[in-house]
């Protein structure tokens, strides 16, 4: 079979006279680009991929690219967009040519992020705690106690581990000067999903280049997510019970927490599912109700507990956090881990590292300007036009500017929204992110990229090799949100020594 | 150990899609037929599908009363079929209840495996993509026999991908009280046709089709068919799978899965309704023939199925919970 495949491929790339897959591939001194050195020149590593993709026919590739998104469209990995009448599931974009990093590349990138989650949490268990980076001046209290997702009642609150954040998706760039975290998320990081099913759909697609690359192995993430929930279970030196906390169907990422919940084999619960009854939480089954220790929860602080946070919310459980407080149950993330993924607290990550951990941070910030500070205002109004303006509350690419494609009436505006609440906003030098090939139309052409690694944080700090490489698909953009028309690549991790 | 939702949305999803599997058959012999019967058969065809389903024909309300013989007989079955296979809008349509059951099967996600969900996504995306147009004029009865096996491969993947945990058996008392309930309605439909035709025109040989028995029936019988042995077949048989007395042996045997009787203790309520159905049938305790003499009719059953499906829900899904945390 496989051989009468190879001599199809090569017939009809003799009689094709188009020229091949990479010969509209442009590239610009500006950005990095992943694949090419320069024209014509293919990076070492990309060599085998390319050979493999340059043996099949224009034909071939879209055919594989669309057996890639019907599979996704079968497995239900859909996001729904609601319209006025009915609601359409939407397909997320994946495009079927692998990013590749090399080992080296990415034991930097993971020691990097294994030295920032754990500042951060030590960073969230000294702000709920006694304090010490404000009092002695480093961070400055107003800052992390006048942000939104400051919870005061977490204030003294002992939690297992002091693992505040479980799980962490942090966001790496990289330009000409290397690699840089863009932003960390730290309240529910989504994407991991699609990270593991990229993985199958495309292993799939390239099972020679795959085997022959040794790509390191994602598929284990679940067990690793499942050994850091139950390491944080009140109920020592018994089965602890877990479930994973859900907002239902309508949630855009409701696919990503049945996958999950699938793949730990713990119960997938909706807030109707659960009560508190004598600080304890329960979940209804069949047979009555049963205890639940740990609780995975993909839903936002402010709804989990309409007792503690929003009163209006119907998708948490009354009395939870009560519970939480009372150390009967564990939270993955815990309350009030939002205050250290602020736009604005994210600028003094280097300095915590320095400050709890006495090392120099292995993975660069991105330069970032406060415009709550007068002369980041300054410098940001003086510069816009070169500048990305980011609301510091927002996520998901809303409420931002990119300045130098933005006309001179929405700098304008914008300029007018910065002098109203300088507090609300920061900016940061517009990144030339790195490029890779995506097919696009029957033939690949150079997109931005970036990678979020979900790094997991309980008794040790671990991550598995590899991340959701996320791609801007509209020409020229350099936002890679799934909200903003951006896709999903699978990411290898690969040996230096490539056959 | 199973949440009491997740059991709720298997259970449903299976009554889903046997009512789907159901309609699929009728709807494919009704279309059979159409090209070789009589009109006045036609027309009895579309009513004891209408009824037995409890549904009424698109435009019932705007001409005439509920029982208006005119309806069946001037609509045309291109309407009638479009109405019970693609009409989003219509509850007992084949695709208002696959889409439900897929959004049940998506709300659990968790609890069932890829294969039993993308047989049905697939099945699902395909019917979406399929208009009564496409198909009119080549054969559209491939689609309802397409249906049904799609419905079958679906049971097939469940069978050889599940635990026969809690989750198995509420699909599985799905299933059935939904068998039993159209079954039931059918026979009861089908009866009160024949009352008002000819014995000989009222049609046994399809009424043992419509109920996937046909073969099964000639087999045991030969080639004789006739009312009693039809309906005494198709109540009592205990091994023929579309049997009323078979669909409530199943009941009875998942319930005893889930919730084991235990001895000195009242049974559960729907346990106890199920061993009312249970005896009725095993002691040929029901009215088959027009002089009456049984003790039940077929439309006291259908009342206990529904009876059932209450029960169960009290029981199992929206019980009280004061009382159950200390204990």
């Amino acid at each position: 079979m496989a051989s009468r495949d190879v001599s199809e491929v090569q017939l009809s790339r003799d009689n094709d006279p188009t020229p091949s897959l990479f010969g509209h591939y442009e590239l610009d001194a500006q950005f990095f680009d992943e694949t090419f050195e320069s024209a014509g020149q293919p990076r070492p590593h990309y060599q085998l991929l390319i050979d493999e993709m340059e043996r099949m026919s224009q034909e071939e590739v879209t055919r594989l690219q669309e057996r890639v998104t019907r599979s996704f469209l079968h497995e239900g990995i859909t996001f729904t967009v609601y319209g006025d009448e009915e609601s359409i599931e939407r397909v997320i974009p994946i495009d079927c040519v692998p990013r590749l990093v090399l080992a080296r590349e990415w034991e930097h990138i993971e020691r990097g992020l294994i030295q920032r989650v754990q500042a951060l949490n030590f960073f969230l268990a000294d702000v709920y705690g006694k304090g010490h980076i404000i009092s002695d001046g480093t961070v400055p209290r107003d800052l992390v106690h006048g942000c939104p997702n400051y919870r005061p009642e977490m204030e003294g609150v002992q939690v297992p581990l002091g693992a505040y954040v479980s799980v962490c998706g942090s966001d790496i760039v990289r330009t000409a000067d290397g690699f840089m975290v863009l932003e960390d998320n730290l309240r529910v990081p989504s994407g991991v999903s699609y990270m593991l099913a990229c993985r199958e759909a495309i292993r799939r697609s390239f099972p020679r280049v795959f085997r022959r690359y040794h790509v390191r192995a994602v598929d284990h993430y679940g067990q690793e997510l499942l050994r850091v929930l139950r390491s944080l279970s009140p109920r020592k030196g018994e089965e602890p019970s877990i479930a994973l906390l859900t907002p239902g169907v309508y949630n855009s990422a409701y696919y990503e927490h049945a996958f999950l919940a699938r793949e730990m084999g713990i119960e997938l619960v909706t807030g109707d599912d659960l009560l508190v009854r004598e600080t304890q939480l329960y979940m209804r089954t069949v047979q009555g109700l049963r205890p639940v220790d740990v609780l995975y929860r993909r839903l936002d602080d402010d709804f989990i507990d309409p007792k503690a946070f929003r009163p209006d919310s119907r998708l948490g459980v009354p009395g939870l956090f009560e519970v939480y407080r009372a150390g009967r149950l564990a939270l993955a993330n815990a309350p009030g881990t939002g205050v250290a993924d602020d736009k604005a607290v994210y600028s003094y990550v280097p300095r915590m590292i320095r400050y709890y951990l006495d090392q120099e941070p292995i993975l660069d910030n991105v330069e970032t300007f406060l415009c709550r500070e007068p002369e980041g205002l300054a410098y940001t109004l003086e510069h816009l036009e070169n500048l990305v303006v980011k609301a510091v509350g927002e996520s998901g690419g809303y409420g931002m500017l990119v300045g130098p494609h933005a006309s001179r009436e929405e700098r304008t505006d914008f300029a007018d929204k910065l002098r109203e609440q300088p507090e609300n906003y920061i900016s940061q030098p517009v990144l030339d992110l790195s490029r890779a090939p995506c097919l696009i139309d029957g033939r690949l052409e150079a997109r931005h990229v970036d990678l979020r690694p979900f790094v997991l944080h309980g008794e040790e700090t671990r991550i598995v090799p590899g991340g959701l490489c996320r791609v801007a698909l509209r020409k020229g953009s350099l936002v890679v949100n799934s909200s903003q028309g951006g896709g999903s690549k699978d990411a290898w991790i690969i040996e230096e020594d490539v056959p | 150990m199973i949440l009491a939702r997740v059991a709720d949305s298997l259970y449903w999803m299976n009554r889903y899609l046997e009512r789907v599997e159901h309609t699929a058959r009728l709807l494919g012999l009704q279309l059979e037929h159409l090209p070789s019967s009589p009109v006045q058969e036609i027309a009895n065809g579309w009513r004891r599908l209408f009824s037995s389903l409890d549904a009424r024909p698109p435009g019932a309300d705007i001409y005439g009363g509920p029982e208006d013989e005119d309806d069946f007989f001037f609509a045309d079955g291109y309407t009638l079929t479009d109405y019970l296979t693609f009409d989003t809008t219509n509850p007992t349509s084949i695709v208002f209840c696959l889409t439900a059951a897929r959004e049940n099967a998506r709300q659990v996600r968790d609890a069932i495996s890829n294969g039993i969900w993308s047989s049905l996504n697939r099945a699902y995306l395909r019917l979406r993509d399929t208009s009564l147009v496409d198909i009119w004029s080549r054969e559209p009865v491939m689609l309802y026999r397409d249906i049904v096996e799609t419905v079958q491969l679906f049971d097939g993947v469940c069978a050889s991908s599940m635990r026969r945990d809690a989750g198995w058996h509420f699909m599985r008392i799905g299933r059935f009280i939904e068998r039993a309930q159209l079954v039931g309605s059918l026979l009861e439909a089908h009866c009160a046709n024949v009352k008002d035709t000819a014995e000989e025109d009222s049609d046994w040989a399809g009424l043992l089709r419509a109920c996937n028995a046909f073969e099964a029936y000639c087999q045991l019988h030969g080639a004789q068919i006739g009312r009693d042995k039809v309906l005494g077949f198709l109540v009592y048989d205990a091994e023929l799978s579309y049997s009323l007395r078979f669909a409530v042996n199943r009941l009875r045997t998942s319930l005893e899965t889930i919730d084991p009787p235990v001895r000195g203790r009242l049974p559960a309520e729907p346990y106890e309704i199920v061993g009312r159905l249970d005896s009725a049938l095993s002691h040929h305790m029901v009215n088959l023939t027009d002089g009456g003499g049984g003790w039940y009719d077929l439309a006291d059953l259908v009342i206990l199925c529904r009876n059932f499906h209450e029960a169960l829900e009290r029981t199992y899904v929206y019980y009280p919970t004061e009382a159950q945390a200390a204990s």
